[in-house]
């Protein structure tokens, strides 16, 4: 149960670590999006697999500016290959044509499916080191509050923002403690007999309902008190209140905002110019 | 002067099945009230009215002279703080620092001002190496620690502690205790309400509120209270150590009838 390490706060001074939550949360999405276009001439895909170079070496200076280690990364792909492997059958299972080659005189594998499934691959490896980059380096917390600030303009449509970004602080507070809870109760029902492992599947299920049934009783019981506990301490989701937290902007998140937007801007114009660096380069030379 | 006056109150969750019974009781300011009872007693329920979580039924509660109603239950509410028995669920904030600001936030208190409040009442509990901390690496004790500190950064004028220590191992509980009377000094004027089953801190309370089945059963200071032995054991209700020692010994002709602790007690037998 303690082996949740996808998404998990790493506490560590980085300057990474000190920069705005609304600005890291910001950039990521611009990664994101830089991800998802496609670059170079139709006919070409090596243009693909240069940029997403070039935005990898990137991912790897933050991850080394902010301290994050990447066999954490390596740990995390683990449970990828599956995905990987899935990914590979159906490409080969796709109709294709182009050039291929055969495994013993029967079977034809077309270049292209190893390509998609290298791509796909690439694009989910940056995706996961990005978003492990994001979590790592800012507390839920913080996350929040960047999600509260971006929601502020929906105020005015009458979307409860505050209520949102409390909700999900709380959610965030109690995940460790209904996974204790969780631990307990299979542990309760293991010493009274429940098998957890082991058993056909109808047999597995009814063991698995012997354990979200007390654990959501205790979850709506824990709500109770703790929607007490508040009310008692003076919380009124309506009324004003004032914020211990208060999200501050410093010189270093505008230098990062600067950095992110500049590296957009020059992706999205490769993308968009359908600029190939090989042809780039050789009519430089020619 | 009397903080808190209970008047006629009967309240039920299911109808024609009350939990409390035309309750009525006064409690003056600066005292220390210990409520006993057994479960199902009522305790709670009544803690609960006080701190205006649930909906009045019949009868009145008045806090300084103030009648509880609908309207003005936000602004008695400053007035009273209450701490729960369990530490886990009463722990809102991500880490110490953001529980203890949570009151503040309610109370509008503005953001320069905090840190030193929130310094302030961690060092009163002990807590200021921990602020930083998630309630996940903290202990039972040091939780409620944290939720004292929370309650008292309020600045409230009467603490119910709803049994704030019935989920701590013995060290745990002695340090609750030791912050509660602790806290008790530093301000003559907090009025304390401690739902308890500890007999023992009941007997060293200023006044004791026996509670069974809804309705006052006994009501007076300790001494008065636990005199009634035969009274309490018709409710099953444990003796005070002191009090069990004291009848042994009456019943061996030793003559211990003025002792109020047990030092004196140690004192008189070894003369």
């Amino acid at each position: 149960m303690n082996n949740i390490s996808i998404g998990r706060y790493i506490p560590y001074n980085s300057k990474i670590h000190r920069l705005d939550p609304r600005l890291k949360l910001f950039s990521m999405i611009l990664f994101m999006v830089m991800i998802f276009l496609r670059f170079g001439g139709a006919q070409t895909n090596y243009m693909d697999f240069i940029v997403y170079g070039f935005i990898a070496v990137i991912i790897l200076i933050i991850m080394a500016i902010a301290h994050v280690k990447l066999s954490l990364l390596f740990k995390q792909l683990k449970s990828l290959w599956f995905v990987v492997l899935i990914l590979l059958i159906i490409n080969l299972l796709m109709p294709n044509d182009g050039p291929y080659f055969l495994i013993f005189n029967t079977l034809k594998i077309y270049h292209k499916a190893l390509y998609d499934t290298a791509y796909i691959f690439i694009r989910l490896v940056l995706m996961i080191s990005l978003t492990m980059i994001l979590t790592s380096t800012t507390t839920p917390l913080d996350l929040t509050y960047a999600i509260e600030w971006y929601l502020t303009p929906f105020k005015i449509i009458k979307v409860p923002t505050h209520e949102i970004a409390m909700t999900i602080s709380i959610a965030l507070r109690f995940i460790p403690t209904l996974l204790d809870e969780t631990d307990r109760i299979m542990k309760a029902q293991a010493s009274r007999g429940v098998d957890f492992q082991n058993g056909k599947f109808r047999e597995k299920v009814k063991a698995i309902i012997s354990l979200i049934v007390p654990l959501l009783v205790s979850a709506f019981q824990r709500s109770e008190e703790l929607a007490n506990a508040m009310e008692a301490r003076g919380y009124n989701p309506g009324a004003k209140r004032t914020r211990y937290r208060i999200l501050k902007w410093k010189w270093l998140d505008t230098i990062a905002l600067v950095l992110s937007l500049s590296l957009f801007a020059l992706i999205l114009y490769v993308s968009i110019a359908k600029i190939d660096i090989v042809v780039l380069i050789s009519g430089l030379l020619g | 002067m009397s903080v808190l006056s209970v008047k006629n109150l009967t309240f039920g969750y299911e109808k024609d099945k009350p939990v409390l019974k035309n309750i009525s009781f006064q409690i003056e300011q600066g005292k220390y009230i210990a409520l006993i009872g057994h479960n199902g007693s009522g305790k709670s329920t009544l803690a609960k009215l006080i701190a205006g979580l649930l909906e009045l039924q019949s009868g009145t509660i008045e806090v300084f002279g103030e009648l509880l109603t609908d309207k003005n239950i936000s602004v008695l509410r400053q007035k009273i703080g209450i701490v729960f028995q369990n530490p886990d669920n009463q722990f809102i904030g991500a880490t110490v620092r953001d529980d203890i600001a949570f009151g503040l936030e309610n109370n509008c208190v503005p953001h320069k001002e905090m840190d030193a409040i929130i310094n302030e009442f961690a060092e009163k509990v002990n807590m200021t190496d921990f602020l930083d901390k998630e309630p996940t690496r903290l202990s039972g004790g040091q939780k409620q620690r944290v939720a004292i500190a929370g309650v008292l950064a309020m600045n409230p004028k009467i603490i119910i502690f709803d049994e704030a220590t019935a989920m701590l191992d013995p060290k745990g509980k002695k340090e609750i205790r030791e912050y509660i009377l602790k806290m008790k000094k530093e301000d003559e004027s907090l009025t304390i309400i401690s739902i308890t089953h500890d007999i023992e801190e009941a007997y060293n309370s200023d006044e004791v509120l026996v509670l069974n089945n809804g309705e006052i059963f006994l009501k007076g200071t300790p001494e008065e209270v636990f005199k009634d032995k035969n009274k309490l054991k018709e409710i099953d209700l444990d003796l005070p150590f002191l009090m069990k020692l004291k009848d042994k010994l009456s019943d061996c002709d030793i003559d211990v009838k003025d002792v109020k602790n047990l030092e004196e007690l140690v004192n008189k037998l070894c003369q």
